[in-house]
C-alpha cells in the first residue's frame, strides 16, 4: 500500500467511524438550550442586582463630593419606604418611616424639609408658646418676645459646634500633646474657644482657655466674647458659627432685633446650607409668634 | 397534465422563497442577538457536520458531545467576530476548532488510559476477523493523531478528512493558506511514520 493509499484509508476510516448521527442529539440540544437560559437569567440577576449598587455608590460619591448627601439618603430612604410599601404591603410602616424623614408635614410647622431632611430627622422644631405669649415692644417696628426666647438644643447649635470643637480639641491633642510647649496656641482658635466655652460651659481639656475647667455657661459672657471673636477675626474660620452662636444667644436674651439681623443671612441662604433650615424655623416662628 | 402546468402548480403550492443570503444574515443577527430561538435554529442545520467534524478532530464520540454543546453555547458571543465573509457552517467550524484544544488533550488521555487497561470495547461483526482489523487500524490511527500537534492535526482532519481546499482550511482555521499547507505535508509525513510504525503499509 502506498503513502497516499495509507492516509485516504485513516481519512475514510475516520469519515465512517464519525458520521455525525447521534441518537443523543436531542438531549444535547435540550442542553444547550438550558444553559443559554441560565446563561440569560444570571446576567439578568446581576444587572438587576448590581445596578442599584453601582447607583449608589456612584450617588454616594458625587454627593460626598458635593456636600448635598442628606438630601440623597432622604431621597434614598424615602424611595425604600415607598418600594416597602408597594411590595410588601405595609402601608402604616411605610408610613411611620415617611414621617419620620417628614415630621412637619404632620405638625404643621413651617419648616421646608424638602430642603432640609437632616433637620426633619430631629425633633420637632418649636418655640415654646408661652415665652412667645407676652411681647414688649423693643423697638418701634419689631414686636419682640417679653424675655429670653427658648429654643432647643439642636437649634443652638450645639451638636454640630461642639463636635467641631470637640475635633478641634482632639486634633490638637493628636497633633501636640505630647510636646505642647512647643507649638505657640492659634490666637483665634483661643479666642473662639474662649467664646464656645463661656456658651457651652468649658469642656475641661483647653489648657490655654481664661475660663476653669468647671466653668458653668454664661450666656452674657458668650455674647461678649463672640462679639469679640467677629471683631477681631472679620474673615476667620468660625465667622459662620459665632455668628449663628451669637444670633441664637441674643435671641435667647431678648435682643430679638440683633438676633434677628444676625439670622436672617444664615435663612436667606441657599437651600441645604449651613443652618439655613434652622434659622429659617426660628424666624418663621418669631414671626407666627407676632 | 403538462409539464409546465405541473410546475406551476407545484410552484404556487410551494411557501415563498427566502433567498439563502438573506436568510443566514437573519440568522446571523438574531444569534447575534443572542436569541435562544436561533441558537436552536443553527444546531438543527448544522449538528451534524459539527458533531461529525468534532468526532474526526477529537477522536472520541462523548468528549465531541460535550464540545458541540460548548459551541452553540458560545455561538453568540463569539459571532461578533463573524464578518460573513464566509458561510455559518465553516463559522462554527472554526470555532470548533478554538474550543477543541482542551477536548483533544482530554481524549488522548483517555485513550492512553484505556490502553493501559486495554479496556476499549471491541464491536461485534459479522466478520469477526475484519472488524478486529479495523478497529486495530482505527485504534493506531488514534494513537497517532494524538502524536501530532493541535495545529496539524486540524489541517489533516479539515483537509484530508473533510476534504476543505486548503485555501477553504486556511479561512476556517483562520491561518494563511502556505502555513495550512505546511502543517498538512508535516502531519501527513508523521501520520505516515506512525502508521507505519504500527505495522500497517
Amino acid at each position: 500500500m502506498s503513502e497516499r493509499d495509507l492516509l485516504s484509508r485513516a481519512a475514510r476510516t475516520l469519515r465512517e467511524e464519525h458520521t455525525g448521527q447521534n441518537p443523543g442529539s436531542g438531549f444535547t440540544r435540550g442542553r444547550i438550550m438550558r444553559q443559554l437560559h441560565q446563561k440569560r437569567r444570571k446576567r439578568l440577576f446581576v444587572w438587576v442586582g448590581f445596578s442599584p449598587l453601582v447607583a449608589l455608590i456612584a450617588g454616594s460619591a458625587w454627593a460626598a463630593g458635593s456636600g448635598s448627601w442628606h438630601h440623597v439618603w432622604g431621597g434614598v430612604t424615602h424611595g425604600v419606604a415607598v418600594v416597602g410599601e408597594v411590595l410588601f404591603g405595609a402601608p402604616e410602616r411605610a408610613e411611620a418611616e415617611r414621617d419620620r424623614h417628614l415630621p412637619s408635614a404632620k405638625n404643621g410647622s413651617a419648616v421646608d424639609t424638602s430642603a432640609a431632611p437632616a433637620i426633619a430627622s430631629t425633633a420637632p422644631l418649636a418655640i415654646e408658646p408661652p415665652l412667645l405669649e407676652a411681647p414688649p415692644v423693643l423697638s418701634g417696628e419689631v414686636h419682640e418676645p417679653a424675655g429670653p426666647v427658648a429654643l432647643p438644643n439642636d437649634v443652638l447649635g450645639a451638636g454640630r459646634a461642639a463636635r467641631g470643637l470637640a475635633s478641634v480639641h482632639a486634633q490638637r491633642h493628636r497633633d501636640g500633646g505630647a510636646k505642647p510647649a512647643l507649638r505657640a496656641p492659634d490666637p483665634e482658635l483661643v479666642e473662639f474657644r474662649r467664646a464656645h466655652d463661656a456658651h457651652f460651659g468649658a469642656t475641661g481639656h483647653s489648657p490655654d482657655t481664661a475660663l476653669s475647667p468647671s466653668a458653668a455657661p454664661s450666656p452674657s459672657a458668650a455674647m461678649r466674647a463672640y462679639e469679640h471673636y467677629l471683631s477681631a477675626f472679620p474673615n476667620g474660620r468660625f465667622v459662620p458659627e459665632a455668628r449663628y452662636n451669637l444670633g441664637l444667644l441674643q435671641l435667647q436674651n431678648g435682643q430679638v432685633a440683633a438676633g434677628r439681623k444676625n439670622l436672617e443671612p444664615f435663612a436667606q441662604a441657599p437651600s441645604g446650607s449651613y443652618r439655613q433650615a434652622q434659622a429659617k424655623a426660628v424666624l418663621d416662628a418669631l414671626d407666627a409668634a407676632r | 397534465m403538462t409539464w409546465s402546468t405541473t410546475n406551476r402548480f407545484s410552484s404556487a403550492m410551494q411557501a415563498p422563497e427566502v433567498p439563502f443570503e438573506e436568510e443566514r444574515d437573519d440568522l446571523t443577527d438574531r444569534l447575534r442577538r443572542g436569541e435562544a430561538s436561533a441558537v436552536g435554529e443553527a444546531y438543527d442545520l448544522h449538528h451534524e457536520a459539527v458533531r461529525a467534524f468534532a468526532a474526526r478532530l477529537v477522536g472520541d464520540r462523548e468528549l465531541a458531545e460535550d464540545l458541540v454543546q460548548e459551541v452553540f453555547v458560545a455561538l453568540p458571543r463569539a459571532l461578533g467576530g463573524f464578518r460573513g465573509d464566509s458561510s455559518l457552517r465553516s463559522f462554527i467550524t472554526g470555532v470548533v476548532i478554538n474550543h477543541a484544544r482542551h477536548f483533544v488533550r482530554s481524549a488522548a488521555r483517555r485513550r492512553k488510559t484505556l490502553d493501559r487497561f486495554a479496556l476499549e470495547p471491541t464491536p461485534s461483526a459479522a466478520r469477526p476477523d475484519v472488524a478486529a482489523e479495523h478497529q486495530s487500524f482505527l485504534m493506531a490511527l488514534q494513537r497517532a493523531m494524538d502524536g501530532l500537534p493541535l495545529d496539524q492535526r486540524v489541517a489533516f482532519v479539515v483537509c484530508e478528512v473533510e476534504g476543505h481546499s486548503a485555501a477553504e482550511a486556511a479561512a476556517i482555521a483562520g491561518a494563511p493558506e502556505a502555513t495550512m499547507r505546511t502543517r498538512l505535508f508535516h502531519a501527513r509525513k508523521k501520520l505516515q511514520a506512525a502508521l507505519e510504525a504500527e505495522g500497517f503499509r
